[in-house]
């Protein structure tokens, strides 16, 4: 066998991981409001009004940014808000990208954090014959996870394909919608709570790591120094969960969460204001962590407006 | 164990790494043998044992067959081999479907009892395996064949993982002498060889792995959520998005399957074994018949081989048995799919098409062939195929049969709106622009004949870029999980 064959294959292999990689997150470090795509050169926004921008994890893709910025209008408030919601976001991930929000300038950056961000990750540990006869894609997956201690998922993109189209179709033509630049605000279905639990396993979070030296509370720190070093106010808030999920947490964990909220209020001066356990019992819900995009839940929408404008005020 | 996943890969690494690094004959074939039974058993469990069984039934019945003088008993051996098989066929796959359709005819006839169903579980590859094991008793019956002695020899023939669960259905004839040493140029020894892995062989192997991969996770899987939109309820769909579903269903199943089919004889061809090609640019195909020697012709063949010519050899001059045998043994062909009427109906309808194509070139081709063999008449015989293909390709998605009556409706009676067609090009741009770029890629590659040779014939340099040019969108595209190709299900 010719081992310059193999050995070449592997560096085609290498290759395309490392341009993977780097493309993964492409879409939101180029990320500008003012970017209409190669394909509408000439178009322009309004530079006037003033930018809030909505960033956090996919439970806040329910945040209607048109119904925000219709109501703002409508009482002449001269600020326009952007909701930069991105999937499978937590503080280490949007640390690497926090200098591209900054450089587009935002008056306000409000952060949506869920307890789920800083969930204690534990590598389950298998008898390894038997998970290799039978499953050696989870042997090798635990074994990953024990080395880089940390998710593979983490670390490598679930769907690729979404976040490749998003890229390109963002190059190309702008956000498909401009005010949700990194998700489709597309209406979809409410799920009765009972359902929810009905068709998805109970997912119960074990303990969070919270301490002041976890990297996502590091991270968490950096990402509100860097904003108030550029004069950007922050407000913090905890984004909601449904009921099924706060069933499945221990309260004194969900207490904790809130104390080094709380802890982080103190420490950098900034608004907070705790939404997880607001609409856990209200049929809003489309899976146990997300709200649904329909016009009936508009109530999330509308309390992230009072605070908005208690916060501009 | 799915091709498009991770398991495959380190499966297949270890099985390649094992064979390299150990040169002994009997470890190699030991090896691939118990590889082969793994492969089986990590998606289905204990049902190896009927792989087993089939294994051990037509080895025997092979055996016996050829050792017999006797006509009565050949035939006595012939008829077990055959029955014994295609009765575990038959229960797995069929049985539930024949006890619904028993339990409807006793609800119309006011019966008050229904048989219980058992919801078995289809075996994973049962339909390939049993095919490729009866055209073993079948050939040696016929005088084709000369058994193998050897049971690990056949065992591997009917295990060998590339091929076990989707095919290409291997012949005996062509694949056993593929096991021998050659020690001179024309003559085979009687020991199983020794497994070298040639380097022409692993750089084509690789290249046609990975355009298998590419044709299933870039193009079968962005394009089945289009599929799934329009024929997942295609009642109240324009014409267009009919037409628009059908050809991407079509482009969709061809490139699941040719790119399954693609990492088969890959993977084969880099363990030093040649598989025939199960695919070649059917969408080119300028008769039904054309087509059926171009779309899964492992199948095609053996059915052509093993019920057609035994149903319509004798009489062939009748253009009415020749009608019946085509549209019987395509019948069968579409119930080798599922066990389920819309498949019945996709046969069927292949069934017509092929014994009116048959008896219309019969009876008229002479005057019509200058025209056939012009540029236009090519093109038009093209479409016109085409046009029949796509047509039968929605029996083979649709399986309610309202649906699938409205759906080859609009087909046929086109309404002219336009609308709803342009919502969903819209809502699904990506797909609409893989299957452009299949159309052309396709194009280009009926022009330029055996691509995956001439690609694996290119420098190295250039060989990893083309690597790299294929592999990058397989990455980029990638949905995010293995999807099950289509025909696991048959």
């Amino acid at each position: 066998m010719n081992y310059r064959i193999i050995f070449l294959f592997l560096l085609a292999i290498g290759v395309t991981s490392i341009i993977l990689l780097f493309s993964m997150d492409l879409y939101i470090h180029i990320y500008d409001p003012d970017w209409y795509g190669i394909l509408n050169l000439n178009q322009k926004t309004d530079d006037e009004k003033k930018r809030i921008f909505i960033i956090g994890g996919s439970t806040l893709h329910s945040i209607n940014a048109v119904y925000l910025n219709e109501k703002l209008s409508e009482s002449e408030i001269n600020f326009e808000v952007y909701n930069l919601a991105d999937a499978a976001d937590r503080p280490t991930q949007r640390l690497k990208s926090i200098e591209n929000i900054i450089d587009n300038k935002p008056e306000i950056v409000f952060y949506g954090l869920g307890y789920t961000n800083f969930e204690k990750f534990k590598a389950k540990e298998f008898d390894p014959l038997p998970t290799f006869l039978y499953n050696p894609n989870k042997l090798i997956r635990n074994n990953f996870e024990l080395l880089l201690d940390e998710p593979l998922n983490y670390i490598f993109p679930v769907s690729p394909k979404e976040r490749t189209l998003l890229s390109l179709k963002y190059i190309l033509r702008g956000a498909d919608e401009h005010y949700h630049p990194f998700i489709k605000f597309k209406e979809g279905q409410i799920i009765d709570l009972e359902q929810i639990e009905k068709i998805e396993d109970s997912r119960y979070i074990d303990a969070l790591e919270v301490s002041k030296n976890d990297k996502e509370v590091l991270a968490l720190n950096s990402i509100i120094k860097k904003l108030q070093e550029n004069n950007i106010e922050v407000v913090l808030f905890s984004f909601p969960y449904s009921r099924i999920m706060l069933d499945n947490t221990e309260i004194n964990e969900i207490e904790n969460f809130e104390k080094m909220l709380k802890n982080k209020q103190k420490q950098f001066n900034v608004n907070l204001f705790f939404l997880h356990d607001k609409y856990s019992n209200l049929n809003i819900w489309i899976d146990r962590v997300h709200i649904a995009n329909n016009p009936k839940t508009i109530i999330f929408t509308e309390d992230i407006l009072e605070k908005i404008i208690e916060v501009i005020d | 164990m799915l091709f498009s996943s991770l398991d495959f890969i380190i499966f297949f690494v270890i099985v390649i790494g094992a064979i390299s690094l150990f040169k002994f004959r009997k470890f190699q074939h030991i090896l691939i043998i118990i590889s082969s039974f793994y492969f089986l058993f990590y998606t289905d469990n204990f049902l190896v044992t009927l792989l087993i069984l089939t294994i051990l039934l037509h080895f025997y019945t092979g055996r016996e067959i050829y050792k017999s003088k006797d006509p009565k008993i050949r035939k006595i051996f012939l008829i077990i081999g055959v029955l014994g098989s295609l009765s575990l066929l038959g229960f797995f796959k069929y049985y539930d479907f024949a006890i619904t359709e028993f339990n409807i005819l006793g609800n119309l006839l006011n019966l008050e009892n229904q048989i219980p169903l058992l919801n078995l579980a289809l075996p994973i590859g049962i339909s390939f395996y049993t095919f490729q094991s009866l055209s073993y008793i079948i050939d040696i019956y016929r005088g084709h064949l000369t058994p193998t002695k050897s049971l690990k020899e056949y065992a591997f023939f009917v295990a060998f993982f590339p091929t076990l669960v989707a095919g290409p259905i291997l012949r005996a004839s062509q694949f056993l002498p593929q096991l021998k040493e050659k020690i001179e140029q024309a003559k085979s020894s009687g020991r199983l060889r020794l497994f070298i892995i040639q380097n022409s062989a692993l750089k084509f192997g690789i290249s046609l792995m990975v355009i298998g991969f590419f044709k299933k996770m870039v193009f079968a899987d962005n394009v089945a959520p289009l599929v799934n939109n329009i024929f997942s309820n295609p009642i109240g769909m324009e014409s267009f998005a009919i037409i628009l579903g059908s050809i991407a269903f079509g482009i969709q199943v061809y490139c699941d399957f040719s790119g399954y089919s693609d990492i088969a004889i890959g993977a084969a061809a880099i363990l030093g074994f040649k598989i025939p090609l199960n695919f070649n640019k059917p969408f080119f195909a300028t008769s039904p018949s054309d087509f059926w020697s171009r779309w899964h012709i492992s199948l095609s063949s053996w059915v052509r081989d093993y019920l057609y010519f035994p149903l319509a050899w004798k009489h062939r001059r009748s253009s009415v048995i020749i009608f019946s045998s085509l549209l019987f043994s395509m019948l069968l062909m579409g119930l080798w799919h599922g066990a389920s009427w819309n498949f019945l109906i996709w046969g069927g309808l292949h069934g017509i098409f092929l014994a009116v194509f048959t008896v219309i070139r019969k009876k008229y081709s002479k005057p019509v062939e200058p025209f056939f063999k012009s540029k236009i008449g090519k093109f038009f015989s093209i479409f016109v195929t085409q046009y029949l293909v796509f047509f039968s390709f929605i029996a083979f998605v649709v399986q309610d049969l309202d649906h699938m009556w409205y759906a080859m409706k609009k087909y046929v009676i086109l309404d002219f709106t336009t609308s709803q067609t342009i919502e969903i090009i819209n809502e699904n741009e990506f797909a609409i622009l893989l299957i452009i770029l299949f159309v052309i890629l396709h194009y280009v590659s009926y022009r330029l004949g055996n691509l995956p040779e001439k690609i694996s014939k290119l420098k190295l340099r250039y060989w990893v870029l083309f690597l790299i040019f294929i592999i990058l969108p397989i990455s980029l595209f990638y949905v995010g999980s293995a999807q099950e190709f289509i025909y696991f299900q048959f």
